[in-house]
C-alpha cells in the first residue's frame, strides 16, 4: 500500500514560488505543533525545575521553570529520609513484576490456544470474553473487596497480582492475533519431529511470539504501575501501598496541617521518580505501542 | 493403568501445586519479614501496630517511637509505626471494627474537631480500665500534671475517659513588627477599638508595598472564632453549637465588615493567607502558632512577633480559641495496654520519648500540655515569649468541646457563602445567619434520619 | 521478557516423556484430545477471568437490586428498584449527575478533537523520525501514573504558587487569574481538562494510525479532480477514519463514572470546594466505602445506571458524528 510518506514532493516538479510556500507552511505547521507539545511537556518541566529548587527559590522567588542553583537535595530527601517511598518502590515493583509475568503467561497460552487448537466453543468463549468487556461494570469494587476478603486476598500483594492479571480479554486478543501471523509450518515439523504440542508451543511458537508477549508485558506493565483505585480500596497498611497510591498520600499529611509549608520540591522529586520506570520502558519501546495499538484496532 | 488415567491430576495434586506456586509467590516477597529482624535465640517479639500521619511523625513520633522501643526492648512487644492519611484511615478501621479484624492499637491523632465523630462511630475505647491496670509511672498523677484542668476535662466523653492529650492549639495574633513600626506602633493594642485604628495607619504606611494590613483564615472554627472567644465569655451554645445568631457574633462579624469596607483586609486573602504571608504581603493574621513559625522561618525572629488577640474592653479577661488534639486507643485493638502505654510513653510527662515528641511540636505545630513540658520548653526560655501570654490565657479560655465536631464540617460549609454576602452588602447578618442556621439545622435533620 | 521465554524453554527437558502431553499429542487427530488440550491452554486465563472479573460483574447486577449494608452484618435483603426509586429523588446524586455530564461535555469534544487536530498536524510531518519524536511526547502523559499525572497538574494550579497563574498574571496582564481548583465555578472544567491531557495522546496515536493507513492515492486523485485541502479533510480523511472514530468513542464512554480523579486531587476527606469536585463515580464509591453503613446495594445501582447511561451517551454521539459524515 502507498502511504504518503512514500508520496514525497519530487523535486522539479514544482516552480520556486509553490516550493517557498510549502517551507512557509513547513514552519507554521511546527509553529503550531509545538506550541500543543509545549503542553504537553509544561508538567514535565516544571516538576524537574521544582525538584532541582531549594524552598526559599519555591516559595519566596516568583515561580520560574529555570534553576540557576540546581540542587540534588530534594531527591537525597526522597530517597534517604523517607523510607515510606522505598516501601512503596518495592511493592510497586513486586506487584507490577508479578502481574506481568503472570500475565503474559496465562495470556499466551490462551492466545495460541484460541489461533492454533480446535475445541468445541472456542469462537463463542473467545468473543463472549471481547464482548463482556465493554459491559458496565455495577459491583465493581465493592464485589472485589468482598471476593478478595473471602479469599483472604486483601492486604496482600498476591491478591493485587492476581486481580491485575486477570484483566485477561484484550492481552489474549493481542496474542491470539499474534499466533495466528505466525507461520503453521515450523510448528507442523516440530509436530512432526516428535514434539509434542506443549513443547512445540514452547520451544517453536512462543519464541516467535516474542514481539506479542512485550506488547502485551508494556500495556501492563505501564497499567499496574500507576494503578490507583483498585489498590486504595484494597489496601490498608501502608506498608504494603504501591507507589500509585503512596504517591498521592505521602505528602498530604504534610499539606494538611495547619497551613504548614508543603514541600513542593520534594514531592516533584518523588513524582519523577516515581514515573520513572515506566518513562523508561516506554521510551526505550516507543514502537511497541504504536504495535500495539494497532492490533487493537483490529479489535 | 493407561496413560490418561495417570495424566489425569488428582484434586489434592492440584490442590498442592497451586498452594506451592501461591507459597512460592508469597515468599517471593509478599510477605513482610517481621520475625527474621529479632535476633537469633530471643524470644519472638510482637508487633504492635500504632498509626499516625506522616507530619506528627515527623515532628517526633517517629523518633519516640523508637527512643521507646529501645527502653521496652525486653519485654516482647515492638512498636510499628504507620504513617496514615486523615480521612484515608478511618473507613479502613470502620471496617476492621465490623470484621473484628483491627489491625492497629493506638492512633497517635486525633483532630479536635473528629474526636465526638469517632466515639459515635465507634473507633475508639474508653480508656479508664486499661489506665487502672496500667503500670506506667505517671499514669496515676496524669490528671495532675496538665498545665489546667480544663485540658484533662476535655478528654472526657459522658463521664469516660477516652483520649490522651497529643497537642494543644493556642490560636494566636502573628504580626510583622517591621511593618507596626512603619506605622508608628511596637505592638498589638489592648482593645479592638484601637486595633482599629492601627489597621488604617497601617493601610496608609504600607499602601505602597501592597500590603494588606490585616489576615484570618476561611475557616470559622479557628480563625474567626478566634476573634469571637473575645467577645464572649462562652463562644458555644448549650448543644455545643458555635453561637452564630448571637449579638456578640453579629458584632463580630459586623466589625470585620468594616474591615472589609475600609479595605483592610479583603476575601482574596481570606482565601489562603498563607501565601501572601510568606510573600511578606499581609501585616497582622489570626492563626494557629504555624503562623508564627512559618513567618519566622522566612522573615526572622526579630520581624514576626505574636501575642493574643485584643479584646472589646480592656477589663476583661485574656481570652482565644483553644483546641486540644489527641490520641486514642481503638475499639477492638489488638494490645489494647500496649496501645495505651505507647500513647503514655510518647505524649507523657516526662521521659525520652516524650521529651522528644513534645520539641517537635514546638517546630512544627501545637504546643505542650504538661505543665513538665511546658516549663522546659516555653516557660523558662526567652524564645517563645507569644506562647507564654498565650499559656497565661488557657484559664480563662473555654477549650472547644468535643461535641462541637458535630457542628464543624456543616457550619463551615454553610456559613461562608453567607458571610460574603453579607461581607459584600447583599443582605443584613440577621438574614445571612438565620440562613445560615436554617441550613445547618436541616442537615443535622438529615444526619440524625 | 527474553529471559523469561529463555528460561521456560529449558524446562521441557525435565518434563517426562509420556504423561499428559505425549496424551495429547496421541489424540492429536481424535477431537477429544485436542479439546482437553485446548481447554487446558486456556484454563489459566479463564480461571482469572471468571473469579476476578466476570463472577464480580454478575454479582454486582445483582447487588444493584438489594439493599446491602456492608457495615451491618448478613444484611443483604432483595428491594427490587427501590434503589432506583431513591436515586430518583436524591438531590445530591442528580447534583453529582449534573457535574458529570458537564465533565463529559467539556472531556469528550477536546478529547476527540484536540486528539484529531494534532494526529492531523503529525501526519503532515514526514520526516520519520521528527514524527517518532512528536509520537513519543503526545504519548507521554499516557504512561504517567495517574496520581503523579494529577498531582503535578495540581501544583501547577495552585492559585498562588501555580507556574499557570503566575504565567497569566506576568505574561498575559490577567491580574485576578482564576483559583481553577480552589474555586466551585472552575473546579470541573480544570479536571476535565486535566483528564484531556492524561489521556489524549492515546487518542492522537489511534487517529495517526488509522491516517497513516489512508491510501495516498486517494488525495492524489482528489487533487487532480481539484479538491482543496478543506474538501480533501471532509470526502476523504473524515470518512475513512470512521472506523478509528468508533474506537476512540468506545473508549472514552464511560467517563461519567469516575472516581479517582476527585480522590487524587482534592484527598479523601472532601470533594473539592462546596464539593463541587463531586462527580457520580465518587458520590457512588463514598456510599459505598466512606459513609455510614457502606451502602453497596445503592452504590451498586448507581455504578449500573452509570454505565448504562454512558453506554447510550457513547452511542448518540457515535451515531451523530456517523450522520454529520454522511452528508
Amino acid at each position: 500500500m502507498t502511504t504518503r510518506a512514500d508520496a514525497l514532493p519530487r523535486p522539479g516538479s514544482r516552480n520556486l514560488l509553490v516550493k517557498l510556500w510549502e517551507r512557509r507552511r513547513g514552519i507554521f505547521l511546527r509553529v503550531v505543533l509545538w506550541s500543543f507539545l509545549a503542553l504537553f511537556l509544561l508538567p514535565f518541566i516544571w516538576a524537574l525545575s521544582a525538584s532541582l529548587k531549594t524552598r526559599q527559590e519555591l516559595y519566596v522567588a516568583l515561580p520560574s521553570l529555570i534553576t540557576w542553583e540546581p540542587t540534588l537535595a530534594n531527591y537525597t530527601y526522597v530517597l534517604r529520609r523517607m523510607p515510606a517511598f522505598i516501601t512503596q518502590f518495592t511493592n510497586s515493583s513486586i506487584v507490577t513484576t508479578g502481574a506481568v509475568v503472570l500475565q503474559v503467561a496465562v495470556t499466551s497460552l490462551a492466545g495460541y490456544a484460541f489461533a492454533r487448537l480446535r475445541f468445541p466453543g472456542r469462537d463463542l468463549i473467545f468473543y463472549s470474553l471481547i464482548l463482556l468487556n465493554f459491559v458496565p461494570r455495577a459491583g465493581g469494587l465493592m464485589v472485589q473487596y468482598e471476593l478478595m476478603s473471602f479469599l483472604g486476598l486483601r492486604n496482600n500483594l498476591l491478591g493485587l497480582i492476581l486481580a491485575f492479571a486477570a484483566s485477561v480479554p484484550i492481552p489474549i486478543f493481542i496474542m491470539r492475533q499474534t499466533f495466528l501471523n505466525l507461520p503453521s509450518a515450523f510448528e507442523d515439523a516440530a509436530l512432526i519431529d516428535g514434539c509434542n504440542r506443549f513443547q512445540a508451543f514452547l520451544l517453536v511458537m512462543l519464541p516467535m511470539a516474542t514481539g506479542g508477549m512485550l506488547v502485551v508485558g508494556l500495556f501492563e506493565f505501564i497499567r499496574v504501575w500507576g494503578e490507583y483505585l483498585f489498590t486504595l480500596t484494597m489496601i490498608d497498611y501502608t506498608n504494603l501501598y504501591t507507589l500509585g497510591i503512596g504517591i498521592a498520600m505521602n505528602f498530604m499529611g504534610m499539606a494538611l496541617e495547619d497551613g504548614e509549608f508543603t514541600s513542593y520540591g520534594a514531592e516533584a522529586a518523588a513524582h519523577l521518580l516515581t514515573s520513572a520506570p515506566v518513562l523508561l520502558v516506554f521510551i526505550l519501546f516507543q514502537r511497541m505501542f504504536i504495535r500495539g495499538m494497532m492490533e487493537g484496532l483490529k479489535l | 493403568m493407561s496413560e490418561l488415567n495417570r495424566a489425569r491430576l488428582t484434586r489434592r495434586d492440584f490442590l498442592r501445586t497451586t498452594a506451592g506456586a501461591a507459597g512460592a509467590l508469597a515468599l517471593a516477597g509478599c510477605t513482610v519479614p517481621t520475625a527474621t529482624l529479632a535476633p537469633a535465640g530471643a524470644p519472638t517479639t510482637t508487633d504492635v501496630y500504632v498509626i499516625t500521619f506522616a507530619a506528627f511523625a515527623d515532628m517526633g513520633q517517629r523518633d519516640a517511637t523508637a527512643l521507646y522501643n529501645d527502653e521496652i526492648r525486653d519485654s516482647g512487644y515492638r512498636y510499628v509505626l504507620e504513617e496514615v492519611v486523615e480521612g484515608a484511615w478511618e473507613p479502613k478501621a470502620v471496617s476492621m471494627v465490623r470484621d473484628g479484624d483491627m489491625r492497629w492499637s493506638a492512633c497517635g491523632i486525633a483532630n479536635a474537631g473528629l474526636q465526638w465523630n469517632y466515639i459515635q462511630m465507634g473507633l475508639v475505647q474508653p480508656l479508664d480500665e486499661l489506665l487502672a491496670t496500667s503500670t506506667h509511672p505517671w499514669v496515676n498523677t496524669l490528671q495532675d500534671r496538665y498545665y489546667y484542668s480544663n485540658i484533662y476535662d476535655a478528654t472526657q466523653y459522658e463521664g469516660k475517659t477516652y483520649f490522651i492529650p497529643m497537642k494543644l492549639n493556642i490560636h494566636l495574633m502573628g504580626y510583622r513588627e517591621d511593618y507596626l513600626k512603619k506605622a508608628g506602633y511596637d505592638g498589638i493594642p489592648e482593645t479592638w477599638a484601637e486595633f482599629e485604628v492601627m489597621l488604617g495607619k497601617l493601610k496608609e504606611a504600607l499602601a505602597d508595598d501592597d500590603v494588606v494590613p490585616f489576615a484570618a483564615r476561611k475557616e470559622v472554627f479557628r480563625t474567626l472564632g478566634t476573634a469571637f472567644t473575645t467577645f464572649v465569655e462562652n463562644p458555644y451554645d448549650e448543644n455545643n453549637m458555635l453561637k452564630i445568631d448571637s449579638p456578640e457574633w453579629l458584632e463580630c462579624i459586623a466589625m470585620f465588615k468594616r474591615w472589609f469596607d475600609a479595605g483592610y483586609t479583603n476575601l482574596q486573602v481570606l482565601q489562603d493567607p498563607v501565601a501572601d504571608w510568606q510573600k511578606g504581603k499581609v501585616a497582622i493574621g489570626i492563626d494557629s502558632h504555624s503562623w508564627i513559625r512559618i513567618g519566622r522561618a522566612i522573615w526572622g525572629s526579630q520581624n514576626i512577633k505574636g501575642t493574643i488577640p485584643p479584646k472589646v474592653d480592656a477589663s476583661n479577661p485574656d481570652r482565644t480559641w483553644i483546641h486540644l488534639d489527641s490520641g486514642f486507643v481503638f475499639t477492638g485493638a489488638p494490645h489494647p495496654q500496649q496501645g495505651l502505654d505507647w500513647l503514655l510513653a510518647v505524649l507523657g510527662p516526662e521521659g525520652a520519648p516524650a521529651n522528644r515528641y513534645w520539641s517537635g511540636t514546638l517546630t512544627f505545630s501545637g504546643m505542650p500540655v504538661h505543665t513538665e513540658q511546658y516549663e522546659r520548653l516555653i516557660g523558662n526560655t526567652t524564645t517563645h515569649p507569644e506562647l507564654q501570654k498565650a499559656y497565661a490565657a488557657i484559664p480563662t479560655s473555654v477549650l472547644q468541646p468535643m461535641e462541637a465536631g458535630r457542628y464543624y464540617p456543616i457550619i463551615q460549609s454553610k456559613i461562608w457563602p453567607w458571610l460574603e454576602r453579607y461581607w459584600a452588602g447583599d443582605v443584613s447578618a440577621e438574614v445571612a445567619m438565620q440562613n445560615v442556621l436554617d441550613e445547618v439545622n436541616a442537615e443535622i435533620d438529615k444526619l440524625i434520619s | 521478557m527474553r529471559g523469561v521465554a529463555g528460561n521456560l524453554s529449558g524446562a521441557p527437558e525435565r518434563t517426562p516423556s509420556g504423561g499428559v502431553w505425549q496424551a495429547a499429542r496421541r489424540g492429536w487427530r481424535s477431537r477429544w484430545g485436542m479439546a482437553m488440550l485446548g481447554y487446558l491452554f486456556i484454563l489459566p486465563a479463564m480461571a482469572l477471568y471468571l473469579t476476578f472479573s466476570a463472577y464480580p460483574l454478575v454479582r454486582g447486577v445483582m447487588i444493584a437490586f438489594s439493599d446491602y449494608r456492608f457495615l451491618i452484618p448478613n444484611h443483604q435483603p432483595f428491594n427490587g428498584i427501590n434503589n432506583f426509586v431513591e436515586m430518583w429523588n436524591d438531590r445530591v446524586f442528580w447534583e453529582s449527575f449534573r457535574r458529570s455530564l458537564h465533565y463529559t461535555v467539556i472531556y469528550t469534544p477536546l478529547n476527540v478533537g484536540l486528539g484529531l487536530l494534532i494526529a492531523l498536524l503529525i501526519s503532515k510531518i514526514r520526516h520519520p523520525l521528527e514524527s517518532a519524536v512528536y509520537r513519543v511526547i503526545a504519548y507521554l502523559p499516557v504512561v504517567l501514573p495517574i496520581a503523579v499525572a494529577l498531582l503535578l497538574w495540581k501544583q501547577l494550579l495552585h492559585p498562588q504558587f501555580g507556574y499557570i497563574n503566575y504565567f497569566l498574571r506576568e505574561y498575559m496582564g490577567i491580574a485576578r487569574p482564576p483559583a481553577w481548583l480552589a474555586d466551585p465555578y472552575w473546579v470541573v472544567p480544570t479536571m476535565a481538562v486535566a483528564a484531556v491531557w492524561k489521556h489524549v495522546g492515546q487518542n492522537i496515536l489511534l487517529f495517526l494510525i488509522g491516517l497513516y493507513n489512508i491510501n495516498t492515492e486517494y488525495y492524489e486523485a482528489a487533487a487532480i479532480d481539484g479538491a482543496g485541502q478543506w474538501r480533501q479533510f471532509t470526502d476523504i480523511t473524515l470518512p475513512l477514519l470512521r472506523p478509528t472514530f468508533t474506537i476512540v468513542l468506545v473508549l472514552t464512554a464511560g467517563v461519567l463514572g469516575t472516581a479517582e480523579e476527585s480522590l487524587i486531587l482534592f484527598g479523601v476527606t472532601q470533594a473539592g470546594p462546596e464539593n463541587a469536585g463531586m462527580l457520580v463515580g465518587r458520590y457512588a464509591y463514598e456510599i459505598a466505602f466512606f459513609v455510614g453503613e457502606r451502602r453497596w446495594g445503592y452504590a451498586a445501582a448507581i455504578n449500573l445506571a452509570m454505565g448504562l447511561v454512558s453506554m447510550m451517551l457513547a452511542a448518540i454521539v457515535f451515531r451523530l458524528a456517523r450522520g454529520e459524515r454522511m452528508e
